[in-house]
């Protein structure tokens, strides 16, 4: 659908065309019309109702502003670059607008991110022309994510274009036309509103996504009068109904099946959709998988929560029935089936993807908080309360009985491991003792991040935010000041490992330090890229040329044995250093005391390698630059 | 006396790698519980060879490591299982450390 937005608010297609593509993309009549009926005043020449705009007078880069205020953002997450001058100015005239500023774009791609995967609405970022390429990795995870996100930099003045003039080169929007659902070169200042307007529109309908507008310097300092959209032309109501028939028809099939099983993934979270897949999961007792996503989607101390999909066998036989229907919803990105031959439903906000990779038994196209409520409705609608309880009863009990004892097990886990190094589940098992019950946690670590699974998440729990699908590290740091600064009466704490704080993402401190954000960054030091020295030095199971020879050319980090703290005190940031688990409770403790205090904290936990490899010594440490030299220079 | 262990873990593995760990299980192809426990709990993520490995010379320090660890990660077992299961793994493949 996102596809189809474009097209119609860009005019390519008629509205016609429009109603035609949403049929196609297997929306309802209903749905579509009322898709339409949202993002008709974005269409030029489009109806608009009185009072839904008020024209502004002053620079471009008033009108800029004002368009940006209208959506009610309270931020803007901003690097240096003299393209700002213009915005600068007009925040003089007309404050109210609280930048936070990152010491470089991509970090402020990372910010914007996260602040805009808690709140669900675009974040607005601009930064200089040239830190465009600076800023695409995040952009790219976010693309991934289909965070909405509007990031806008200065472009070189119209006069020089085309030139391969200074700081400039033919065509930046092609350089990120993957990693974002639109992408816009302001032509006229008196235009300015309406495609900042447009940019947030196309960011924000789901699936979202990074939009970049690049505006000349002149146009932001033209003196010009011209419409801004107020609040209620930026309302967007998306909750787009499947089509009835087909929910019904995968009522049916749900009502059916003997062991169905729920895959969730970050649509659901996306949509708000939680606590309506949550009862529709309760109303079958469909024991549920967590597809990886960026949120936890579904309680993960619920007696449906299955785990991850590893442990769909484990379920497989406390039940004793093999699964015999699999429903997808929000999970966008399975690439197979699970099962040959079980048929599979899928449940999509992205037309675009549904039945992607997948044959499907059934595919619902819309809001998945809609979808959700829909099948409930259906499904109440087919069998009494007493026949879902018989029907339910044997796998309710079995279910609860199987998750709750997987759970048990790795808390006991947890709690068992000790020593020095410290062994990571301890860490988290500790975190879990000391956290507040609503804690965030911005996680950017490897496998580990299935020893999150001790930390209960959901909508009256924990939030877990992260890791990205897109994987690019250098986000996580950055984005937990977004989500604090989102969250500001929760506690947050951010996990990283040593080698993807090293990926570009330490300036973020500086952004912690400055702005007094409260975040609590915890690297789990092993002093290894401990992953990718498993793909290297053995390969499913088997050593390698490389594991063979003992030879760890790229994953070992001990040298130079990076002090976090140390770093982290050059940003005015206090930490502590964590050497076993003895050290860990008290660590911890005055590291949340200090958040309470308003200062972020530094726990640097040297923490244990494990697997192939983990015992090497051997690095390509013996190559110096110096030792080239003929002259001590 | 331990390769004669590993070889029918690794046998043992053979065998539940037909008709899958979890239904081999259930199929009572029960010589040991603790072999059974530690394929059913490991293979959902990684080869047996991860385990069966012997160059790897693990102490029985290591291999509770390890073993917690993994089961922190989510590896499917029961809690009044972990003890025979981690003592499985230190009984065939611990070194002396």
């Amino acid at each position: 659908m996102r596809n189809l937005v474009k097209d119609i608010i860009n005019t390519n297609i008629s509205r016609r065309g429009f109603l035609s593509g949403m049929a196609v993309a297997s929306y309802s009549a209903s749905a579509a019309k009322s898709a339409l009926a949202a993002v008709e005043p974005f269409i030029p020449g489009g109806e608009l109702s009185e009072g839904w705009t008020r024209s502004v007078s002053g620079t471009g880069a008033d009108l800029l502003l004002a368009q940006i205020k209208e959506t009610g953002a309270k931020y803007m997450f901003v690097a240096n670059g003299s393209g700002l001058g213009p915005l600068c100015s007009a925040m003089v005239r007309d404050p109210g607008l609280q930048f936070i500023q990152a010491t470089h774009e991509g970090q402020a791609v990372a910010i914007a991110d996260g602040y805009a995967k808690i709140t669900g609405k675009p974040s607005f970022g601009m930064y200089s022309r040239v830190g465009l390429p600076h800023s695409c990795s995040n952009m790219y995870n976010s693309m991934k994510d289909r965070t909405p996100l509007v990031m806008m930099s200065d472009h070189a003045p119209s006069s020089t274009r085309g030139t391969d003039g200074h700081e400039d080169i033919d065509n930046w929007e092609e350089a990120v036309r993957f990693y974002t659902k639109w992408t816009w070169t302001a032509g006229r200042s008196n235009r300015l509103a309406e495609w900042v307007r447009r940019a947030y529109k196309v960011a924000g309908v789901m699936p979202g996504g990074p939009t970049h507008l690049r505006i000349p310097r002149e146009l932001m300092n033209e003196q010009v009068t011209a419409p801004v959209y107020t609040g209620q032309a930026l309302n967007i109501p998306m909750e787009l109904r499947p089509n009835t028939q087909e929910v019904e028809r995968v009522a049916k099939i749900l009502l059916a099946s003997e062991s169905p099983m729920m895959v969730v993934g970050p649509e659901v979270s996306q949509c708000g959709a939680r606590a309506a897949v949550q009862e529709l999961a309760e109303l079958l007792a469909i024991p549920v998988i967590q597809f990886r996503s960026f949120y936890c989607d579904f309680p993960n101390s619920h007696d449906l929560w299955v785990g991850d999909n590893r442990l769909i066998p484990a379920w497989v036989n406390a039940y004793g029935k093999p699964v015999d229907c699999w429903f997808n919803i929000g999970a966008r990105t399975i690439r197979r089936p699970y099962s040959e031959g079980v048929p599979m439903i899928q449940a999509s906000v992205d037309g675009d993807t549904i039945g992607r990779n997948i044959p499907l038994a059934g595919a619902l196209v819309g809001d998945l908080n809609e979808v959700a409520k829909d099948l409930i409705a259906a499904i109440k609608s087919m069998a009494s309360p007493e026949q879902l309880r018989q029907r339910t009863v044997e796998r309710r009990g079995k279910c609860a009985a199987h998750t709750q004892k997987l759970l048990a097990a790795r808390m006991e886990a947890g709690r068992m491991s000790s020593g020095s190094p410290v062994p990571w589940q301890r860490m988290i098992y500790e975190l879990r003792q000391q956290l507040e019950p609503n804690a965030v946690v911005v996680e950017e670590t490897g496998t580990q991040y299935r020893a999150l699974g001790m930390l209960p998440f959901g909508d009256n729990a924990m939030e877990k935010i992260g890791r990205t699908e897109g994987r690019a590290l250098g986000w996580g740091v950055g984005a937990s000041a977004g989500v604090k600064l989102a969250l500001p009466d929760r506690q947050v704490i951010s996990l990283q490992g040593d080698g993807g704080f090293l990926f570009g993402q330490t300036d973020s401190l500086w952004t912690h330090s400055r702005y007094n954000i409260p975040v609590m960054t915890v690297v789990f030091n092993n002093r290894s890229y401990e992953e990718t020295r498993w793909e290297m030095l053995g390969r499913r199971g088997e050593v390698t040329d490389a594991g063979e020879a003992g030879r760890d050319y790229v994953s070992y980090l001990g040298d130079p044995d990076v002090d976090f703290t140390a770093l982290a005190s050059a940003y005015n940031i206090p930490g502590a250093v964590v050497n076993n688990t003895e050290e860990l409770s008290s660590a911890i403790r005055r590291g949340l005391r200090t958040l309470a205090d308003g200062r972020p904290f530094m726990l640097d936990v040297r923490t244990r390698r494990l697997g192939i490899g983990a015992e090497l010594g051997w690095y390509p440490g013996d190559f110096s630059v110096a030792d080239l030299r003929e002259r001590k220079v | 006396m331990k390769r004669c262990i590993i070889s029918k873990f690794l046998s043992g593995f053979l065998l539940a790698g037909v008709m899958t760990p979890m239904t081999a299980l259930s199929q009572g192809v029960e010589e040991d519980r603790g072999m059974q426990l530690v394929v059913q709990a490991c293979t959902v993520c990684h080869p047996i060879n991860n385990i069966a490995n012997p160059h790897k010379g693990l102490t029985a320090e290591e291999w509770e490591f390890y073993f917690y660890e993994m089961v922190s990660r989510g590896a499917p077992i029961y809690p009044e299982d972990l003890e025979t299961a981690k003592q499985y793994l230190i009984d065939t493949f611990a070194v002396d450390g």
